[in-house]
């Protein structure tokens, strides 16, 4: 221990030695003065060219006419760094004049993207493909690969499910394709094909490419309908052996916290409900005394605290010309913003390559361990609908009390003992790599056969002890218990073959199989009465059992694929694809569906009138047509099965068993049809560059679960082919460099999308059907209801006593005016809870060794049914407290919110809220650590940044969150900033 | 030439590699899930799908709402003086419309039984049993389908007549006249009766037996018998098949009323048919709720205690019964005030209460005083506990901060098997359909209306008998009328019979509930009109049509 301090403490002053050391010797130095002109290659000359003193931090920039001078030793070596152009290294070799030639910097359009078995230079894509980079990505400060994800990307909403630790997020590629189900992408990590994004550490990732039109994700047939994401982790690289370490600290706060009544107004809010003839609350006891002393608890400030979130990835990669290997091992902890939640997640990761003659063999694996402690359902719910007049202690003893009102004291119990005494703990392993074999069977032919295996377990344990709310202090502990696991493979075989005729046409054709087989399993068990707290354990000792149930299902597909690319001479590009995929889940008969794909490519920069042109330095326009399947159903959607009924017969059981639905023996591909018309351009150098994509999309025979009369016995079937929509939409992207000088440097990323949703068939009749709330042309998920317009007021008691109602009530827009709602006539459209647009913008600045970035994402126009409206901002008149809303009265004729206690009508239409968001996702300000410094103690990067995540959010939605409006205080989370410290050190 | 050559083998050999379990690698085979077609032909199979045909029973047999509000015999407790009175109870539109949600599932909850017997009836022809089975098992799902419908045409009057499986869902519905529905019942029960076992033909208690069909179909005679499309002799097919009952099935009237309730008797000889409810919870669905729906909501009152799981206290205070109920009952005479209802409210756990101090195990707490022997402010403030006289009884609050509304609840019922449950469920107790003491009741009616009130007195006054206190000196009825036989059917069968199918059978409706007040919240409220005979056709399922059916009148949509 002892040992290791002091020799750390002996590095230090060795370091700090050497820098003084180097600072002084540099001055020590004779200077002369030096100068030249910069040109580009084709003779023009370049403005504002950095040029820099290596390892000094003298410099300077070259001015409107490409000339330079500077003052630097004749031994020293200059740097000329500009954007767009290589930099160049040149050594002054006691010379005074020199000039220097950059060349053109090709990086961007010689980025590699991975386009589905195989990558390609991003300048021969013909698809819609966009890239996240892995500095985006880590900026964020997200734990999570899909939380770093969201608002980078034009046309990728990705959805935060809610604030609950660990939980999960949705994503959604070009909008909602189906009327009813989920439109999750295709995820492919390494090669992997259906893996899990969010068992990655994000440390680990490459770069993320999401293919978004279907000729682009054509390769993947209908696995890739909704898009494909491709996930590209850090590999091993041919050099000498390094090793990094990810580190990094952080506080989560509670924040944007909805506001509740304090005390004052909680009585206030109350008494007028009360004045009115509420029923349905009562002050007695202990809290009728605290309200008269304005004895009042904060049970929001009571139950939240701060969550503290570390993360650690150590790796080591390196290789020679025929190995090479990677090995990352990270772990991250957080806990909660309530008692009793902790997340711990464990990820490793092994790559290794290695080449023997023709054939390449590989194998890389992932390895995910997370084990999450949910906490308390209750706890937070509680502590939002806690009247601010209970008390958290008891008055005599001063003792934390688990019974807090006086009045149904049973109702809501202390959230701290909820806290402490429920638990949900999720224990999940996912396992999944793939080991591939490659033979070259001679130059531009290549066989390769890859197997992607993928094993997961979850353990979900459900426990509440004595004093809990759902235990009531009096009941012995309970639990549930479920088990699941599953195994998948995906094992493909591909024959590849490219070929360059007479320098100009380049030929590449792929040929393919693929085989996938899914099986998962599980069980479950709910149980009661346990003697003491055994959580999920000893369930044998369970007194009584409640539930019990086991399941398994199997999907397999079955696929052939092609692709053949065709370029000329770099300029023209095209693409078709096809691919034959059978489905087990379908019916017999209609298990197999042909999706072919074209798309053409014209890089108008490559052709000879354009060559000379200096601003525009590369366009492509890109135009494709594609087709695309779906079979997202539940396996066995096709076969009738029969499912378990309770009855009994005086005590014997007489559990029968029923038809499980109503089957659809005729349930075939859903099929979408999309054109996609793509521009590429690089201006100014490379100063300017973007893609703008626009589409449209048209989904048929969607699958979908479809109401039914109820006197069919059923109320749905589960699956049928009917309806289509239409996805058309706008996508833009724009990297910039703003401004450029030698020590600073101001670029912004900034990415927008606009989808178009809309029904353009129902059920095969062209007709819309308002009672089910689809509409022709209007999106798949719109809000159809009676329109409220502000509050009744006084003076328009006639108006309100026409619909039943008196002033103080939710006054409700009588659409034809005929002196009755009806659905038919004054119901409306009233929003869509799809976003009208999103977009995404990063400023980054650069100044000498520091950056400071900022992002802001939005998405606007988006109006949904808002849970915790309906939990916490609705007609309790006092029986639990809730949120601070302004409300009608006599004396406060507000349109806000009506009038507690009366009979208000529609209050219902309030729950509806725009949900539109500014946010602030990040802001990052980082140091890197100069080389000279580093270089002494073996570093070769350190980095150290501070990251607050989340900062602030601009919104008029009252609830928790504007992201997750959905999920209320049950079982969820409040939103939170986190505010975090973190170094990269690469040695 | 050679390279060509290469790359065709290997084109070839990729083929190959995938084909070898092409044939059957697409075929479901589901494991936990058994093919439905196959496995209702086995014996045990189809056995599985007739026990499926009950499962539906206890879904229409929990919804309530619409057998006893607004009746004569039952209303919601709550303030008397509320300026408005918008509950399904006072026929308000806001509450009694087409989007009810207790309508609705009524209605639905329905249509699942008659589905599943229509299945279980449909495959029954081509499943591997024997000729008596099917003659069995098909009645007992005949039964339950026709009373499915016979609830079906009388809540709602014209509705979809549907007696095949459906293969194909359905997107239109035709309604089928009240007439037709009669028939259709008519036909099934006459038909089906006599290949029922009869009470000990050895069948699992619970299952569908003669007895059941006999009264149904009883029943279902004596409804027709006062529509315009009746029949002749309709009302004297329902006297013989009631006497038939009574003579010929071994059913006997228990001696004393309480024994027909008491928790471990529900296998008694007076029992023709019960929903079955169970203490096994994995067998129990939600469980009953008989138990706390007609018990006052009574919180926080200390010695009251709602959150101990020993003895269910969870009251729901959903009905309560009319004082013209309670008033039905002569307890000079009669025996079934206090075998049916709960005067006291008696301490569960010790509590100090803010009026009378300490209150321990065993003290009462609250006291509903007789109907007919209210007590005096001044006898009331001699104990130390409260007292509810019948003017105050589910409207008046208990005291000023409280929100509970005490009357006598419904205490036949009870049920101390129970698990706590906060919304009163998780009840254990069977669920009587039909019992002998209403087929002497069926019988009295019948032959009044048959024309023949002589032969209807005895079996009213043999149920009267049974409950008087001395059998022999108890007051006899001497002519029998609608309003006697409705009045004894109320202190008999409270809480079990459809009051609103009861009333609107006999033309009762708006006369007893409205016009004499009985329900004083409905009359004061003043919306009833005769419309409300029929319920609305639920908004729920009408908006998954395709074809537009028209809604009962008096309905918006």
């Amino acid at each position: 221990m002892s040992k290791n301090y002091f020799s750390k403490r002996r590095r230090i002053a060795t370091l700090i030695t050497l820098c003084a050391f180097f600072v002084c010797s540099a001055q020590m130095l004779a200077q002369s003065q030096i100068s030249g002109t910069v040109k580009d290659s084709k003779g023009e000359t370049l403005i504002g060219v950095s040029v820099l003193v290596k390892g000094t931090s003298v410099g300077t920039i070259s001015d409107i006419n490409g000339k330079y001078s500077i003052k630097a030793s004749p031994k020293a070596v200059l740097q000329f760094t500009s954007m767009g152009y290589v930099s160049q290294l040149v050594n002054v070799d006691n010379k005074i004049n020199i000039d220097v030639v950059l060349a053109d910097d090709n990086k961007i359009l010689d980025e590699v993207v991975v386009v589905g078995y195989g990558t390609m230079k991003k300048r021969d894509v013909t698809g819609s493909v966009i890239s996240v980079d892995n500095a985006a990505l880590k900026r964020t400060g997200q734990a999570t690969v899909l939380g770093a994800l969201k608002g980078q990307t034009p046309g990728v909403i990705v959805t935060q499910v809610n604030g609950k630790l660990g939980t999960g997020y949705s994503i959604e590629v070009r909008g909602k394709n189906s009327i009813s189900k989920a439109s999750d992408p295709l995820v492919i990590v390494d090669g992997i094909i259906g893996a899990d994004m969010n068992a990655l550490n994000p440390a680990d990732i490459e770069k993320i490419d999401v293919l978004k039109d279907v000729s682009a994700t054509a390769i993947y047939g209908s696995r890739g309908a909704n898009g494909v994401v491709i996930v590209t982790t850090k590999g091993g690289k041919t050099g000498k052996n390094v090793v990094t370490y990810d580190g990094s600290y952080g506080v989560v706060t509670p924040t944007n916290v909805p506001k509740m009544f304090n005390g004052d107004e909680y009585m206030a809010y109350t008494k007028e409900a009360l004045r009115n003839g509420s029923a349905s609350v009562s002050i007695i006891g202990q809290e009728k005394i605290n309200a008269d002393s304005k004895n009042y608890t904060d049970w929001l400030d009571y139950t939240l605290k701060n969550g503290i979130q570390t993360s650690h990835t150590v790796s080591l990669s390196g290789g020679s010309e025929k190995e090479t290997h990677i090995l990352s091992v990270g772990y991250n902890r957080q806990t909660g913003n309530t008692d009793g939640e902790l997340l711990q997640r464990f990820n490793a990761k092994i790559g290794v390559e290695g080449k023997a003659g023709n054939f390449t063999l590989g194998l890389s694996a992932y390895a995910r361990n997370s084990d999450i402690d949910n906490g308390s359902k209750e706890a937070l719910r509680s502590a939002f609908r806690l009247r601010p007049i209970a008390q958290p202690t008891d008055p005599v003893t001063g003792q934390d009390q688990f019974f807090v009102q006086t009045y149904r004291p049973d109702r809501f119990t202390n959230p701290r003992f909820d806290a402490k005494n429920e638990n949900t703990n999720i224990n999940q392993t996912n396992i999944f790599g793939n080991v591939f074999i490659d033979y070259k069977i001679f130059e531009g032919f290549t066989f390769r056969s890859t197997f992607s295996p993928y094993l997961w377990s979850s353990r979900t344990g459900y426990s509440a002890d004595t004093f809990t709310k759902t235990n009531k202090g009096v009941n012995k502990p309970k639990g549930e218990l479920t088990n699941a696991f599953g195994s998948s493979y995906t094992w493909d075989n591909v024959l590849n073959y490219t070929h360059l005729f007479n320098r100009k046409h380049r030929v590449n054709g792929m040929l393919g199989t693929s085989t996938f087989d899914n099986k998962s399993e599980n069980s479950y068990i709910k149980y009661k009465d346990l003697p003491y707290n055994s959580e999920w354990y000893a369930i044998q000792d369970a007194a009584t059992i409640e539930a019990r149930s086991s399941g398994y299902t199997r999907e397999t597909m079955l696929s052939y694929m092609g692709r053949f690319n065709y370029s000329y001479d770099d300029k023209y590009l095209v693409t078709f694809t096809g691919r034959y995929d059978g489905s087990s889940k379908l019916a017999e008969g209609r298990k197999w569906g042909f999706f072919p794909s074209a798309a053409v490519a014209w890089r108008v920069s490559q052709e000879g009138f354009m060559k000379e042109n200096t601003t525009i330095n590369d366009l492509k326009l890109r135009f494709s047509y594609g087709e695309s399947g779906n079979n997202v159903v539940a396996p066995y959607s096709t076969i009738l099965g029969v499912s378990a009924t309770q009855y009994d017969f005086n005590g014997t059981s007489a559990a029968g068993q029923y038809l499980s639905r109503i089957p659809n023996n005729d349930l075939s591909w859903e099929k979408s049809k999309e054109f996609n018309i793509g521009l590429d351009f690089s201006i100014l150098q490379n100063r300017i560059s973007g893609t703008v994509d626009a589409y449209s999309k048209d989904n048929v025979d969607l699958i979908m679960p479809m109401s039914i009369p109820q006197t069919n016995g059923f109320s749905n079937i589960s699956a049928v082919n009917v309806g289509s929509t239409r996805n058309q939409g706008i996508e833009v992207s724009l990297n910039t460099v703003n401004v450029q000088t030698k020590d600073f440097t101001w670029s912004t990323n900034f990415n927008f999308a606009k989808n178009t949703n809309k029904i353009i068939d129902i059920f095969g009749d062209k007709k819309s059907y308002p009672n089910q709330g689809l509409f022709i042309g209007q999106p798949v998920s719109v809000i159809y209801d009676y329109q409220a317009n502000g509050i009744y007021q006084l003076g328009e008691e006639t108006l309100a006593a026409k619909y039943g109602f008196v002033p103080g009530a939710v006054k409700v827009v009588d659409q034809n005016d005929d002196g009755k709602l009806d659905p038919e006539h004054d119901k409306v459209i009233l929003g869509s809870n799809t976003p009208k647009w999103t977009g995404g913008i990063t400023n980054t600045f650069t100044y000498k060794n520091f950056d400071l970035s900022v992002f802001v994402y939005t998405r606007q126009g988006e109006m949904r049914y808002s849970t915790f409206h309906k939990e916490l901002a609705n007609e309790y008149m006092g029986e639990i407290n809730q949120l601070k809303v302004n409300y009608w009265t006599p004396e406060n004729p507000t349109n806000d919110f009506y009038r507690p206690g009366i009979n208000a009508g529609w209050t219902g239409l309030l729950l509806y809220k725009d949900c539109s968001f500014v946010r602030v996702g990040n802001i990052t300000f980082g140091y890197n650590i100069p080389e000279s410094v580093l270089k002494p103690i073996h570093v070769s990067n350190l980095r150290a940044y501070f990251t607050a995540v989340n900062p602030f959010v601009f919104t008029n939605y009252t609830g928790i969150d504007p992201e997750y409006s959905n999920n209320a205080s049950y079982d969820g989370g409040v939103s939170t900033s986190t505010y975090m410290f973190g170094v990269s050190v690469k040695f | 030439m050679k390279r060509l050559k290469t790359i065709r083998v290997f084109c070839g050999a990729l083929m190959l590699l995938s084909m070898t379990s092409c044939s059957d690698f697409l075929t479901e085979s589901p494991k936990g899930s058994m093919n439905a077609d196959e496995f209702y032909k086995t014996k045990d199979g189809f056995e599985y799908l007739v026990k499926a045909v009950y499962d539906p029973l206890r879904w229409v047999s929990k919804n309530h709402d619409a057998h006893f509000y607004g009746t004569d015999l039952f209303t919601v407790p709550g303030f008397s003086d509320q300026t408005f009175l918008t509950h399904f109870n006072d026929y308000h539109k806001n509450a009694l419309n087409a989007s009810n949600s207790a309508i609705f599932l009524l209605f639905t909850d329905s249509y699942s039984l008659i589905q599943r017997a229509n299945t279980c009836i449909n495959r029954a022809s081509s499943a591997d049993i024997t000729e008596a089975i099917f003659k069995q098992r098909t009645s007992e799902a005949r039964f339950l389908r026709a009373y499915a419908y016979f609830t079906l045409v009388e809540e709602f009057g014209k509705v979809p007549l549907l007696t095949e499986e459906v293969k194909v869902p359905s997107f239109t519905a035709e309604l089928a006249p009240e007439k037709d529905i009669y028939t259709f019942m008519v036909s099934e029960l006459e038909a089906i009766y006599p290949l029922l076992p009869a009470k000990d033909g050895g069948q699992e208690w619970g299952r569908v037996n003669r007895a059941a069909a006999k009264t149904l179909l009883s029943k279902v005679y004596l409804t027709r018998a006062y529509k315009t499309f009746a029949e002749t002799g309709d009302a004297q097919k329902s006297f013989d098949l009631a006497k038939d009952i009574i003579d010929n099935e071994k059913y006997t009237l228990l001696p004393d009323f309480a024994d027909v309730f008491k928790a471990t008797n529900e296998v008694n000889n007076e029992v023709i048919f019960s929903v079955q409810w169970s203490t096994n919870v994995e067998l129990n669905w939600t469980g009953n709720n008989d138990y706390s729906v007609f018990l006052p909501y009574l919180q926080n009152i200390p010695g009251l205690t709602s959150k101990t799981n020993g003895v269910a206290q969870r009251m729901t205070g959903t009905y309560a019964p009319t004082r013209f109920a309670y008033r039905l009952f002569d307890r000079s005479w009669d025996t079934r005030y206090d075998k049916t209802f709960r005067s006291a409210y008696i301490a569960n756990e010790k509590g100090t209460s803010p009026q009378f101090g300490a209150v321990n195990v065993g003290d009462t707490v609250i006291y509903c005083t007789y109907p007919d022997q209210p007590w005096s402010a001044a006898k009331k403030a001699t104990k130390k506990y409260f007292v509810v006289n019948i003017d105050e009884y589910y409207e008046k609050k208990l005291y000023d901060l409280y929100t509970n509304f005490p009357y006598p609840g419904i205490d036949k019922f009870k049920d101390t098997k129970a698990l706590y449950d906060d919304n009163g469920n998780l009840g254990t107790r069977d669920h009587f359909v039909y019992r002998l003491g209403e087929v002497y009741l069926i019988a009295a009616e019948a032959a009044l209306k048959a024309g023949k009130p002589d032969v209807g007195l005895p079996y009213i006054n043999e149920i009267r008998k049974r409950a008087a206190i001395n059998k022999t000196t108890y007051p006899v009825l001497t002519t029998l009328t609608i309003d006697n036989i409705l009045d004894e059917r109320g202190r008999e069968l409270l809480g079990e019979e459809s009051r609103f199918m009861e009333l609107k059978r006999t033309g009762k409706l708006k006369e007893r509930a409205i016009t004499n007040g009985a329900n004083e919240r409905a009359a004061r409220a003043g919306y009833y009109n005769d419309n409300y005979l029929y319920r609305p056709l639920p908004y729920d399922w009408m908006r998954y049509l395709r074809n537009t059916v028209e809604q009962n009148a008096g309905y918006d949509y």
